[in-house]
């Protein structure tokens, strides 16, 4: 089992790190006979990932900040049982989660927007989802009433109880919801495959899969150039796979409790 | 009597502005981004000129429903995604079920924590990272093939005989999301076991260990088993975070990205 779920990475990993020569070698090999950092020099010498890396960083604490900031924001009001038309405005949410409109009008809107080709297309529309509203507004309602009255009493105003009160209780959900954000979107590339044209505002993950599913120019002509082995590509190949995936398994090992707590908060209660 | 209501209703907005206006940034995003799009459906029953925009186009009635149903293709995609459905339902529900019941079994808590740690690893990664490690795994002289060498076994283009298309997705469906399907009803389990201990504390009676995965904790985990059947975390996340990440775009995706960069430059030209 963990076998099975393993080898595929290693597989990559040794991949990216042998020598053309050695990759084309038949037989099976857990470690890479001669070690070398070569198909990583090749990569980031090729233009374009390293820009591509800061943009998918740009995008994703960008991103999780606007997804703070709003989720939370609407959340909160939501959450306080005498907020007009609190029903009403939860199964707007929740209808949300049903229907959408579709790619080619969220394209025309986008475009409307003047939001084309910007990173802006792809931080805004996630900001505010029905799913995490839904959760933050959960933990919020279980904060106990007494406590915010309380704050009240002592003469906080309801930013300040929010901000003051609220939010520090509310750790353990907005750690939940920036960490799904942020893998949400350093994983995302569709939206960026659609939106955005120019080359230098790229995401990482359009960068691989370029290289790695099309096939196309990016590193293509670098492996002709090297070689002309169809190997080399393969470590290439394996390389960029590993430098988009490095970023998460390194800060894997510290945050996966945080995803079973969050995982247990959204699907079972009580 | 109705005055009395406006008058209420009135009151609250005055009592609840600051919430009213804390509130209404992260709405308006909502709106903008998940109710705008909507109308967009109408798309489906015009003659869609993109320079007349949705609403400005003719109506077509159901002439794209009939085109779509006499098309070519249509069948076999129909079918298509049937039997992936069912198939899912078949192997892919069932698999973290059983993943849990054997986790549950596990007596060594390391054990169980570093086996639960890597198979829910994959889930973090965007499918254009796993289809590149699944290309690069399942390719003609990849890792798998390589292993399945060492049994005498020939080399199979995994990725190219379409007879191994339905047994791929599900497999790589299962791949993917077995460890992070397993923590729901893995913590079912578990919870379950904790209060027969404390039963046992308490002088009631114990059932025999080797029943207890019948008796005790397979019930409970049906229990779970339908809560997650209309809220399992999977489809849940790729509305959460409002980004695509369907297996469909990765597995069909040189296909797909050619639709999307058609309707692109279709766009563009006006």
């Amino acid at each position: 089992m963990l076998f099975l779920t393993l080898y595929p990475f290693l597989y990559t990993l040794t991949m990216s790190l042998s020598t053309p020569i050695d990759a084309k070698l038949p037989g099976l090999h857990i470690l890479p006979m001669r070690p070398t950092l070569e198909s990583y020099g090749k990569v980031f010498t090729q233009s374009g990932i390293a820009q591509a890396f800061l943009n998918t960083a740009l995008r994703t604490v960008g991103g999780v900040a606007l997804v703070l900031l709003f989720t939370a924001s609407s959340a909160y009001p939501l959450s306080r049982l005498h907020f007009p038309h609190r029903g009403f405005l939860m199964k707007l949410y929740v209808f949300s989660m049903l229907f959408s409109g579709g790619l080619i009008p969220m394209y025309l809107l986008i475009r409307n927007l003047g939001l084309l080709n910007s990173m802006w297309a792809l931080m805004l529309p996630g900001a505010v989802s029905a799913f995490n509203l839904i959760i933050m507004r959960n933990f919020f309602q279980s904060i106990p009433e007494e406590i915010i009255d309380s704050s009240k009493i002592d003469g906080a105003g309801e930013l300040r109880t929010f901000a003051s009160i609220v939010l520090p209780l509310s750790l353990p959900v907005l750690a939940v919801v920036a960490l799904w954000a942020g893998v949400g979107h350093w994983n995302a590339w569709f939206d960026a495959m659609i939106y955005i044209q120019d080359l230098d505002k790229q995401v990482l993950q359009l960068f691989v899969r370029r290289t790695v599913i099309e096939e196309s120019d990016a590193l293509a002509t670098q492996a002709e150039l090297m070689h002309a082995e169809s190997y080399s590509k393969e470590t290439l190949k394996a390389a960029t796979v590993m430098i988009a995936t490095l970023p998460i398994l390194c800060i894997y090992p510290f945050i996966q409790r945080f995803f079973v707590k969050g995982i247990m908060l959204g699907s079972v209660k009580g | 009597m109705r005055p009395n209501k406006t008058k209420a209703l009135l009151r609250s907005y005055a009592s609840n502005k600051y919430l009213i206006v804390m509130f209404m940034p992260g709405f308006l995003l909502f709106l903008l981004f998940h109710y705008v799009p909507m109308y967009g459906i109408l798309i489906a029953f015009k003659d869609f000129k993109i320079t007349e925009g949705i609403l400005g186009s003719p109506w077509a009635g159901f002439k794209h429903f009939r085109y779509l149903f006499t098309g070519e293709g249509f069948t076999d995609a129909l079918r298509n995604t049937i039997i992936i459905a069912l198939l899912k339902y078949l192997f892919a529900f069932p698999a973290p079920i059983v993943l849990a019941l054997l986790l549950n079994e596990v007596r060594q808590s390391w054990l169980r924590r570093s086996v639960q740690t890597i198979t829910y690893l994959p889930h973090f990664f965007s499918w254009v990272i796993l289809g590149g490690i699944l290309f690069t795994f399942l390719g003609r002289d990849g890792g798998f093939n390589r292993i399945l060498s060492y049994f005498g076994v020939k080399p199979v283009s995994w990725l190219i005989e379409p007879s191994y298309f339905y047994g791929l997705i599900v497999a790589t469906d299962i791949w993917q999301s077995v460890g992070w399907g397993s923590i729901v009803y893995f913590a079912a389990l578990a919870g379950d076991r904790s209060h027969l201990v404390r039963g046992r504390n308490r002088g009631r009676r114990q059932p025999a260990e080797e029943n207890l995965a019948h008796h005790a904790a397979c019930p409970r985990a049906y229990d779970y088993h339908y809560a997650a059947a209309v809220d399992r975390p999977f489809p849940v996340r790729r509305i959460r975070s409002g980004v695509q990440s369907d297996d469909r775009y990765h597995l069909e995706g040189r296909r797909y990205s050619r639709y999307v960069r058609a309707a692109q430059t279709a766009v563009d030209e006006l």
